[in-house]
């Protein structure tokens, strides 16, 4: 029969072709596609999602895909210390978290090719063909991400999607900004992949398969190992459970460049100076977003490892932490958007890392549709004040622009988690989820989580706080600028995108309400229900993948060693929410007035630290501009002067004398051809004479 | 016979093009060059060899006589392909065609001289990658050092005497020192017990072991040890590894673009060939003791040459020093003697041969155009010439390995070749050091190519830049579809290469 998995890859195709179709567009140099390409690029967005929707009811009944499509390579026999060919293939992996992911990615990047028609060609932008040709690369390699089903075919996507984000931040090439902060992403995501790739390769070299799913999985192979009933490599001497640790941090590099987490993090403000449409696919459905959902598409390999869960923790809750306060102060609406960005992946991070496998998946579910509204809100800001982005010369915007208002204020309680919208029910379980297994779990995992609770309660009075300052500066009190007094809202455009992503930011929180759950004993939490699917039967069992499986590991000895303390949900809920509500109360006591003053400015010394990002891109271009580049001149030097002198001198002196060299520069090649000729024949002769053939 | 007719007609078109007049000799090169370029391809389709050729596979398109007897020796005229060679015949006549295409604009100059040098080169570089006898290899291998010479130092830029006889000198001399380790081995150490130089009875009589006897003091295992590093140092001077690399930076600068198109694109790759030929396939057992040493080679030349490129200010400079880096990943992938490291290794010549012959094509296209190479003469050039920029751009990603292009898959295959080696000690931290290289690459790239493609476009220059001519660009796109090709399918040349190399990696040496 055939049915939704045979047309799945349709939904990586479609974008793909509407790519294909912009590129051959841009070559032609002529208008040839109505819209500069963008209608193509909704028809392929569209039919991803249907067919998205489709593959999701299909999984919904209980049905599931694990199969390989394509060999890319495939050797021949074991060599070195393989015990088994290596094969290099394509395939696809259609579970629930995958389908969920893909028809969160189809929707974002629907909504954003709508967008685009009133944020780039109602303004009169060039070079259309070009930005609808990133953005359907963009949105086939991050669903070609989602659906992988082994590690290598998810990091040659995880590139694809890297080179998507170069193209598209530089988009406006011709200015100085965009090259540069295109060439920041690139490479500082591309360090956290250089970790990522050895991580792959080591992957392969350790069980001979980078499968993520199913029996012969190398996750499941890693369980195994550790129990004592498989073999596989390791390397350097180290035990099965250090070696995975290893391995594990090795790719985790590359989720926190993608994912943009300290020390990682810098290139992703800079990624501000894209065209906000991309900023949302960037930071709400693709980039940002594949480095989390790498590690809970192989949650099964890190769940083995207490060391891996402390550290993905611990970098998610202090980079919550760390960017929610320079947020703080920033004056464009994109920064603070971006150091929100960066904050709340820290949630899902922390949220992963501490057990809570559904809490971050959640919290990433969530963040997609508010961080995506943001964004588009912000975008629909920015349109009507004439692309300047300074929050200080806005103000008084609500009146003007009421749609982009009620929808940007649902994301942004969202995004401070204010109950009832997506964020509160998210992040809450995130933090509950660090909290429960913190005060139950004896080693130093639980003191870890503990650790990771702190900083990540501390980041939502902070969220609060900076959420709800852009919310007053932007749209309340007076309009401080001429631009913001004649500010009127896009045409629908803009407006649709908005109003899809503003119901969703409202209500997609109700899919797994845990407190009301706790509350009532009602059995409403869906999400849960979705991603565990049925213990020891159906997918769970084949595929590995479900929460039970992640469960066990999570509790298990050989595994992370997890214990949940008991304690209610709603009590942990209520604290986290006092606190969101005690941030926003201040943002708007402080700024809620008709002219507010600058009060952050009173921070002093700590703002201007918090202003400059703790001096994090100071510190990263010194090492390269400071360091690298000096080290290469010098190395430059050595090589002409010592490696290249050398070669220079030892031709002068033995071979020919320095005055020899120039006389042969007359150009005189026979001097060559001659000298090739009795360099060869002396040899022959010497050789023939000493061997005795005469 | 398709081969030595391949050849011969090369030798001929050569000849006929130095004939014609200079107007039309750009044409008649490159429709002549299309024969070579669909035979080879021809024999692509054709292909039915199995196994290596050194060690009793079966040849494809074989031809062998005797010629003549050298002091007991019977000298043959003995061609064939395997999987390793095949691509790299494929390779030859394929750049040869698109660097004759893309001299059509800069070469203004004795024009029938220059396409019958380039074509000369290439039916020796034919003869070079074909030949099973080692004396008429050799003869192959060292003529094709006179073209190239030729194509430097006539056509080359300022300094391009200079640059011509480095390159021919220090090439040569390695070439020496190699032809004494080979002969060394075969004429002192294996005696009587061959009857020719045929590469494959000298590898199958290593190979038998206990055939080598002492020579000039030497002992057996000394002997091969000393014609080992002879060879690899010859050999190690044309890839080049570094340190061995100070010739290369000079020649590409100065010889103009269609040369270092070949130079970087095959005759870097005669080094390696002639490497995995020679030293690992005849002395695995002296390669794999001497694997720390010529891994930590491998990775040095990876970072070394990376740290080099990103040095540079001169667009032709960066692509040639990252050549050195790129190579570098090659000596590792044959000494990890796994399959993947060894069949990585020959997969990556092809693909950094398409790749850097892109990159090369590309920044002459520019300098076409600009009239200057150097990165801070100019910027924002994406705005003038688009297409070519794209080109460029895509190139340059498939240097840093963009997945899915053939440069991501050679280097892949090397990875996690060299990362389970058995034959390199703490196979993966030499893995982990040379893999920083991934890093190095994407930084000296997207760094030129901020400053020189992007920005507000400025060139000091009284002439009108525009976008470039079709001729210019079409072996940019041509290349560009053979890199995405390759990358996708690597099959396409993985399949016989992994084929030829597997008795060269069984039970990991």
């Amino acid at each position: 029969m055939v049915g939704a998995f045979d047309y799945a890859p349709a939904i990586v195709l479609l974008p793909f072709l509407s790519f294909c179709l912009a590129v051959g567009v841009a070559l032609s140099g002529r208008d040839l596609l109505p819209k500069g390409g963008a209608l193509p690029g909704i028809a392929a967005t569209a039919g991803s999602l249907l067919l998205s929707a489709w593959v999701f009811l299909t999984v919904s009944g209980g049905e599931t895909y694990n199969e390989t499509i394509y060999t890319w390579a495939a050797g021949a026999e074991a060599t070195g210390s393989l015990s088994q060919p290596l094969e290099l293939t394509f395939g696809l992996l259609l579970d629930p978290l995958s389908a969920m992911m893909l028809l969160i990615v189809s929707l974002v990047a629907l909504l954003v090719h709508v967008f685009s028609l009133g944020y780039m060609n109602d303004e009169g932008e060039t070079g259309l063909p070009r930005y609808y040709a990133g953005l359907g690369l963009f949105t086939a390699s991050m669903l070609g991400f989602v659906v992988a089903d082994n590690l290598l075919m998810a990091f040659m996507f995880f590139e694809l999607v890297g080179l998507c984000s170069y193209l598209l931040i530089g988009f406006w090439f011709r200015q100085s900004g965009p090259p540069s902060a295109a060439k920041k992403a690139f490479l500082v995501t591309r360090f956290g992949d250089y970790f990522f790739l050895i991580g792959v390769v080591a992957v392969f070299a350790t069980f001979g398969t980078a499968a993520f799913a199913g029996e012969e999985s190398f996750p499941h192979l890693a369980e195994q190992a550790i129990q004592g009933e498989a073999t596989v490599n390791t390397f350097l001497g180290l035990e099965p459970t250090a070696w995975f640790t290893v391995v594990g941090l090795l790719v985790l590099g590359g989720v926190i460049g993608k994912s943009a987490q300290f020390p990682l993090h810098t290139w992703l403000p800079d990624a501000m100076e894209g065209p906000t449409p991309v900023s949302a696919l960037i930071h709400a459905a693709t980039m940002v977003a594949a480095g989390v959902y790498l590690v809970a598409r192989m949650y099964g390999f890190y769940a083995l490892s207490p060391t891996a869960m402390a550290v993905i923790a611990l970098v998610g809750a202090f980079t919550a932490l760390f960017a929610a306060s320079m947020g703080l102060v920033k004056r464009e609406i994109k920064q603070v958007l971006a150091y929100s960005t960066i904050s709340q992946y820290g949630y899902i991070m922390l949220g992963l890392g501490a057990g809570g496998y559904v809490a971050g998946t959640f919290h990433l579910l969530t963040h997609a549709f508010f961080k995506a509204l943001l964004f588009l809100g912000a975008g629909s800001v920015i349109i009507a004040m004439h692309h300047n982005e300074d929050m200080w010369d806005m103000g008084g915007l609500k009146d003007r622009m009421p749609v982009t208002y009620y929808t940007f204020l649902a994301g942004s309680l969202a995004l401070a988690g204010i109950v009832p919208f997506a964020g509160f029910w998210s992040k809450d379980e995130v933090l509950y989820e660090a909290l429960v297994h913190g005060l139950g779990t004896t080693s130093g995992l639980g003191t870890a989580l503990l650790v990771a609770y702190g900083m990540g309660l501390i980041a939502v009075l902070f969220t609060g706080f900076y959420t709800f300052r852009m919310v007053m500066l932007t749209f309340h009190g007076e309009p401080r600028t001429e631009t913001a007094r004649e500010a009127t809202e896009p045409g629908w455009n803009v407006k649709l995108p908005l109003v899809v992503l503003g119901i969703l930011a409202t209500t997609v929180g109700f899919v797994n309400m845990v407190p009301v759950k706790d509350l009532t004993g009602a059995e409403i939490d869906f999400l849960h229900k979705w991603l565990y699917g049925t213990e020891g039967a159906g997918w769970a069992e084949a595929l590995g993948t479900s929460g039970y499986n992640y469960h066990h590991l999570l509790v298990a000895d050989y595994g992370a060693g997890m214990t949940a303390a008991a304690l209610p949900s709603y009590l942990v809920g209520l604290l986290s929410l006092a606190l969101a509500l005690f941030g926003a109360g201040a943002a708007y006591v402080l700024y809620g007035g008709t002219d507010p003053d600058p009060y952050t400015d009173k921070l002093g010394v700590l703002k201007d630290v918090l202003y400059n990002n703790y001096y994090q891109d100071e510190y990263q271009v010194w090492l390269a501009e400071g360091v690298v580049l000096p080290l290469s001149k010098a190395a430059d030097v050595f090589d002409q002067a010592v490696v290249d002198g050398v070669v220079n001198g030892v031709s002068s002196v033995s071979l020919f004398g320095g005055s020899r060299i120039k006389r042969i520069q007359d150009g005189l090649v026979t001097h060559y051809a001659a000298m090739l000729t009795l360099g060869l024949t002396v040899l022959l002769v010497g050789f023939a004479i000493y061997g005795g053939w005469f | 016979m398709i081969i030595e007719t391949l050849i011969g007609f090369t030798f001929v078109a050569a000849l006929l093009t130095l004939l014609v007049p200079d107007e039309v000799a750009n044409r008649v090169g490159a429709a002549l060059s299309l024969v070579p370029l669909v035979g080879t391809l021809w024999m692509w389709a054709q292909f039915d060899g199995s196994g290596n050729a050194l060690a009793g596979g079966t040849l494809s398109f074989e031809t062998k006589f005797d010629l003549l007897t050298l002091s007991g020796y019977q000298v043959q005229w003995f061609t064939g392909v395997d999987g390793i060679s095949l691509p790299l015949v494929v390779l030859t006549a394929f750049l040869t065609t698109l660097a004759i295409v893309s001299a059509w604009t800069p070469i203004d100059d004795r024009q029938s001289q220059f396409y019958g040098l380039m074509l000369f080169m290439e039916a020796n570089l034919l003869g070079m990658f074909t030949a099973l006898d080692f004396f008429v290899w050799f003869v192959f291998w060292e003529a094709t050092l006179v073209p190239m010479y030729f194509l430097i130092g006539v056509w080359g830029g300022p300094r391009r005497k200079y640059a011509a006889i480095k390159f021919f000198v220090y090439t040569n001399v390695a070439s020496l020192l190699m032809f004494v380790g080979f002969v060394a081995l075969t004429f002192g150490g294996l005696g009587d017990s061959i009857d020719t130089l045929s590469l494959p009875e000298v590898a199958m009589a290593l190979d038998a072991g206990g055939n080598v006897s002492s020579f000039m003091g030497l002992a057996p295992g000394t002997l091969k040890l000393v014609a080992f590093l002879a060879m690899f140092v010859g050999f190690a001077v044309k890839v080049p590894v570094a340190p061995l690399h100070t010739w290369l930076p000079d020649a590409h600068v100065e010889a103009p673009t269609p040369a270092s198109v070949m130079l970087a694109g095959v005759l870097l790759k005669m080094g390696t060939y002639a490497m995995l030929r020679f030293n690992f396939t005849m002395l695995p057992d002296i390669a794999s003791d001497l694997a720390i040493l010529i891994a930590a080679l491998g990775a040095f030349s990876v970072i070394y040459g990376a740290i080099l490129a990103l040095a540079q200010e001169d667009l032709k400079r960066i692509v040639a020093y990252s050549s050195v880096s790129s190579m570098g990943y090659v000596l590792l992938g044959l000494i990890a003697f796994t399959e993947f490291g060894v069949a990585g290794a020959t997969f990556q010549m092809i693909a950094h041969g398409l790749i850097s012959g892109l990159m090369f094509m590309a920044v002459g296209v520019i300098y076409n155009t600009t009239h200057t190479r150097m990165v801070g003469d100019m910027s924002g050039l994406a705005d003038r010439m688009p297409v070519t920029v794209g080109i460029f751009v895509a190139g340059a990603f498939g240097y840093m390995g963009l997945p899915l292009m053939a440069g991501f898959a050679g280097e892949y295959f090397i990875f996690v070749g060299s990362f389970h080696s058995t034959v390199i000690p703490s196979a993966p931290l030499f893995t982990a050091a040379a893999m920083f290289g991934i890093v190095i690459v994407a930084g000296y790239l997207l760094l030129a190519m901020q400053r020189t493609l992007f920005g507000p476009f400025d060139l000091d220059a009284d002439y009108e830049v525009g976008p470039a001519p079709f001729h210019d660009v079409a072996p940019l796109a041509v290349l560009l579809l053979a890199v995405i090709a390759l990358g996708v399918a690597p099959d396409l040349f993985l399949d016989m290469i992994l084929n030829a190399i597997a008795p060269l990696v069984g039970g990991g040496a």
